[in-house]
């Protein structure tokens, strides 16, 4: 058996002792050599994925597993393996840290230090999405923290210390909140104890209970699912819990906000699929409404903030807050269209915000403030950089053609049948959205050229090819969006089953 | 009757007592011994003991039942002199103390340890008095170890002070003991006090009392006040020493008395200790988001650790006591490496958190080192720290002890937040002054094998695991 997956997660790790070994000044290399070659030898696991299986509550059926004793007293394993739901994240993941580190092109200022926080953030990343001990989970999601403190608190903007610690403390708050949970999880586990999650759900999936006692008086169950949501809703991050997000966004440092956008979120909504909801089917079935309430929050009052802001990062960041509702209303409709279009969004939603902050970069580098209104008239001036703007944000405003639309599409569609009031709501989320998308646009590109940015360079070589590869993927998914869904599909259509069944 | 192999048994004890002897005496009485190099002969000491007691098999009942040698005492034994061992290492490199008391300080130290094996081995209220008072004795020394140093002088006189007020109330929650059941034996205690005298005021006064000067060692609400002052104005070796080792004492003098208590005992008890816990990782932790001083600092945070660790004394069985002395070596390795950054670091002796600004730049290797102990500290996966919580939780959550658990979650969040503002400091910052980089190799190597196993053991801590296996049962 090769450990394939295990090269993939831990493959960035490798290169941290290269940075202090090679010259100083190459660290820029050395982080895209091996990102790149973290993405070619993670290529074999995504062309040798077999689509049909189905993996999820079956353990026979995840593929590419890894397996070995690691604390044999207590039963922790380091396990391993992908299905529909994880193969999707890896190759977003992958693809985003080759683009990540495109966007920190001009970083100077201890550049071994920052490249070594954001490799050990990429094995945390991966280590998330294909984990099945929960230990091992566990241990992924909180390593991410403190490289994550790191690249904000240091190469951040002038807020960055306050943003920083918010980020730690929130996503600290839900960890201590979830690690609980699974030691409660694997101790009333139904049947023999154990921390594999693809067990546990084959178990719950056939009918196992956790039989743990009343906490404060709530049913065992309601409790540990409403702490797991708690949990994994700061993440994600679903309201009232998002309030770090703007501010983490704003202050870190572009290609910071391009992981944290394209692949961060992704592990709150990743960890509802895979644990949360699934695990506590019934829990979830009594939570659903509320479920759909917070998500219907989301949507609107994300793209209200949107509207509201004259920081053009900071309405970038509300429009993820909005964006991220869609993917909570498609899971909690449970039909397979809501779910598929959930994690087709998860993906979409990944590559078309990545761009919106690198093209955010791109004019802070340049101006080096972000007001909306601080500029004027750019299009005379930078064409090729309007030009792709206008793209992003149409694919971001959810226009047919781009992969955005058949993503919201699809849950729209996939809640209409179960909750059609909050579906028409949630539709007029994207309204707002097409609301502060182009306006924005119209203040920063049309209009009367604001003097100042009369000798603004357009987008150059790094920019270009950082930015190109998503566009094109967000064009190609908007056309032909069925060669992603057939990834996920067998996966998304067992856990809408788990859901309703 | 009269059998040698038990006393062998204490061996250790009888070697560090004449240890003490000749540091104190012999060294006055002969001329020319104090030539000889005397860190190294008590380090060579400290391993002899620690091979001696890693050898020891069996539980053994010496001094008429007063004093018990078995695994249990033999593994809590063998952490204090790890920690001593590092302490003299400590003491060597700091440039806050007077060279020339090395002897009598040795000499504290050894009766020191000695009072701490008394605290861990004693089968008998009267033993864990006379234990915790050895140690006390030679701490309010050890603090005030600079003589002419003001700051010193008062805080010894105030653990002084606190340290009768606590054995003074202890004394007495004995002697209510005493009339309760007729005996000051631990096993003789729990057997003597029955269902009708549970839940009355009365037993909860003399067991609440009794625990009082276990809880000063601990430094455990509301008998930690000695704690900061105490701290910040002792040399900051004795500091580090004093930060790990009377505390594991005290803990370990808690689960030997309430490890053979009734079934029927159990609830009040656990909720007493858990109220105990709570309060003190509250309070340390919310009085340290406010320090300025970073040895004030780590002391407030060494409160809130004695209040985790005493999360593994309240819920009263064999996997609270493993997760406890599981946690211990984690929390030496962090603390002393924190404390040893710090003295590295410091400047002129002053330790306002202010004056680190910056320092990553001169010290790149001190800094992560401390980081990767303050993330330790903090909890934070992969580093040790997160384990030996995690055991702590998983012990409490079995036992069903949420409420516990809920203010211990609170707590973890806000300890992060002090925690990590000095790493702000140290590395975000921009440095006020230049900072001259450290030359010397040795205090390095001992900054860095206390940061690498941090990282080796929060990965794989199988072979902790092993090493406290046997702390579970008193065999």
């Amino acid at each position: 058996m090769s450990h394939i997956l295990s090269w993939v997660v831990f493959l960035p790790l490798i290169g941290i002792p290269l940075l202090f070994l090679l010259p100083k000044d190459k660290g820029k290399w050395i982080a895209l050599g091996v990102t790149i070659a973290d993405f070619l030898i993670g290529m074999p696991v995504i062309m040798g994925y077999n689509k049909t299986m189905v993996g999820v509550s079956n353990p026979s059926e995840m593929q590419f597993v890894e397996r070995f004793s690691w604390i044999p007293s207590l039963g922790v394993e380091y396990s391993i393996g992908v299905d529909g739901l994880s193969i999707t994240m890896i190759l977003l993941t992958l693809l985003i840290g080759i683009l990540g580190v495109l966007a920190s092109w001009n970083v100077s200022q201890f550049e071994r230090g920052y490249f070594s926080m954001y490799l050990l953030l990429q094995t945390a990343m991966l280590g998330v999405f294909v984990a099945l001990d929960l230990v091992l989970f566990f241990i992924f999601w909180e390593v991410m923290l403190f490289p994550m403190y790191f690249l904000i608190g240091v190469w951040g903007g002038p807020r960055r210390i306050y943003a920083a610690i918010k980020f730690f403390l929130y996503t600290l708050f839900g960890g201590v909140g979830m690690l609980l949970a699974f030691i409660a999880m694997w101790y009333y586990a139904p049947g023999e104890r154990t921390w594999d999650m693809v067990e546990l759900l084959q178990r719950v999936a056939a009918g196992g209970q956790f039989d743990g006692p009343d906490i404060f008086g709530v049913a065992f169950t309601k409790m540990v699912f409403v702490v797991l949501f708690i949990g994994f809703a700061i993440k994600v991050p679903i309201f009232p819990f998002h309030t770090w997000l703007p501010d983490a966004h704003v202050e870190a440092p572009t290609a910071i906000s391009v992981i944290l956008a394209g692949v961060l979120l992704k592990m709150g909504t990743y960890g509802f699929l895979r644990i949360n909801f699934t695990l506590f089917p019934e829990a979830f079935d009594w939570f659903r409404d509320f479920l759909v309430a917070l998500a219907v929050i989301n949507i609107v009052y994300g793209a209200l903030c949107a509207l509201a802001q004259s920081d053009l990062k900071k309405m970038v960041a509300y429009s993820s807050i909005s964006h991220m509702g869609f993917i909570l209303l498609g899971i909690a409709a449970a039909t397979p269209q809501g779910i598929n279009g959930a994690m087709l969004q998860m993906f979409n939603h990944g590559t078309i915000t990545a761009m919106l902050f690198l093209l955010v970069g791109v004019v802070y580098d340049r101006a080096h403030h972000r007001q909306i209104d601080g500029f004027g008239g750019l299009a005379a001036r930078t064409p090729v950089f309007a030009a792709l703007t206008s793209a992003a944000f149409m694919a971001a405003v959810g226009l047919p053609g781009f992969s955005g639309f058949i993503s919201e599409l699809l849950i729209l569609a996939g809640s209409f049948k179960v909750y059609q009031v909050p579906t028409i709501i949630a539709g007029l989320g994207i309204i707002f959205g097409a609301g502060y998308m182009l306006w924005a646009y119209q203040r920063v590109f049309f209009g009367k050229l604001n003097e100042k940015y009369a000798d603004m360079p357009d987008v150059n070589r790094v920019e270009v090819i950082s930015l190109l590869p998503l566009l094109v993927i967000v064009v190609y998914l908007g056309i032909f969006p069925n060669n992603l869904i057939v990834f996920f599909e067998a996966s998304m259509n067992h856990i809408s089953e788990l859901l309703l069944h | 009757m009269f059998n040698t192999l038990p006393f062998l048994a204490f061996l250790p004890a009888h070697i560090l007592l004449a240890l003490a002897m000749l540091f104190f005496f012999a060294g006055k009485a002969v001329p020319g011994l104090r030539k000889m190099p005397v860190t190294p002969l008590f380090l060579l000491v400290l391993a002899g003991a620690f091979a001696f007691e890693a050898m020891g098999e069996g539980s053994h009942e010496i001094f008429f039942g007063m004093i018990v040698v078995d695994s249990f005492s033999r593994l809590y034994d063998q952490i204090y002199y790890l920690v001593t061992a590092i302490v003299v290492l400590m003491l060597h490199y700091s440039d806050e103390v007077d060279r020339d008391n090395d002897w009598e300080n040795f000499g504290l130290l050894s009766c020191l340890l000695l009072g701490m094996m008394f605290m861990t081995n004693s089968s008998h209220l009267l033993m864990a008095v006379i234990g915790i008072e050895m140690v006390s004795l030679p701490s309010y020394l050890l603090v005030a170890m600079n003589r002419k140093v003001a700051a010193a002088k008062e805080a010894s006189l105030k653990y002084v002070l606190f340290g009768s007020f606590a054995t003074g109330i202890m004394l007495y929650g004995m002697s209510l003991l005493f009339g309760l059941t007729g005996s000051l034996a631990f096993a003789d205690i729990w057997s003597g006090l029955d269902g009708s005298v549970v839940g009355s005021p009365v037993y909860y006064l003399a067991i609440g009392m009794t625990l009082a000067g276990m809880a000063f060692k601990v430094a455990a609400v509301p008998f930690h006040f000695w704690c900061p002052d105490a701290y910040q104005a002792a040399p900051t070796p004795v500091t580090a020493f004093l930060s790990v080792a009377p505390k594991v004492a005290g803990l370990a003098l808690m689960m030997r008395f309430f490890a053979e208590h009734m079934a029927v005992q159990g609830e009040s008890l656990t909720l007493m200790l858990s109220i105990i816990s709570m309060a003190t990782m509250t309070l340390g932790n919310f009085a340290a988001l406010k320090q300025t001083d970073i040895k004030r600092l780590l002391a407030y945070s060494s409160i809130s650790h004695a209040g985790f660790l005493l999360m593994g004394v309240t819920v009263l069985n064999a996997d609270g006591r493993q997760a406890v002395f599981f946690y211990i070596p984690i929390y030496l390795l962090m603390n002393l490496g924190a404390f040893m950054v710090v003295i590295l670091l410091s400047k002129e002796q002053n330790f306002q958190i202010s004056s680190f600004k910056g320092a990553i730049k001169a010290n790149p290797l001190l800094v992560v080192a401390f980081a990767v102990c303050s993330f330790s500290l903090a909890g934070i996966p992969p580093f040790a720290g997160f384990v030996g919580k995690f055991y702590l939780f998983k012990a409490s959550l079995e036992k069903g002890l949420y409420l516990l658990l809920l203010v211990a979650g609170i707590n973890s969040v806000v300890a992060l937040f002090y925690y990590v503002n000095v790493l702000k400091v140290m590395i975000i910052d921009k440095e006020a002054q230049p900072m001259v980089p450290l030359t010397q190799r040795i205090p390095l190597v001992f900054v860095t094998s206390c940061a690498v196993p941090l990282v080796f053991l929060g990965i794989y801590w199988v072979p902790l695991l092993h090493w406290a296996e046997k702390v579970r049962l008193f065999q």
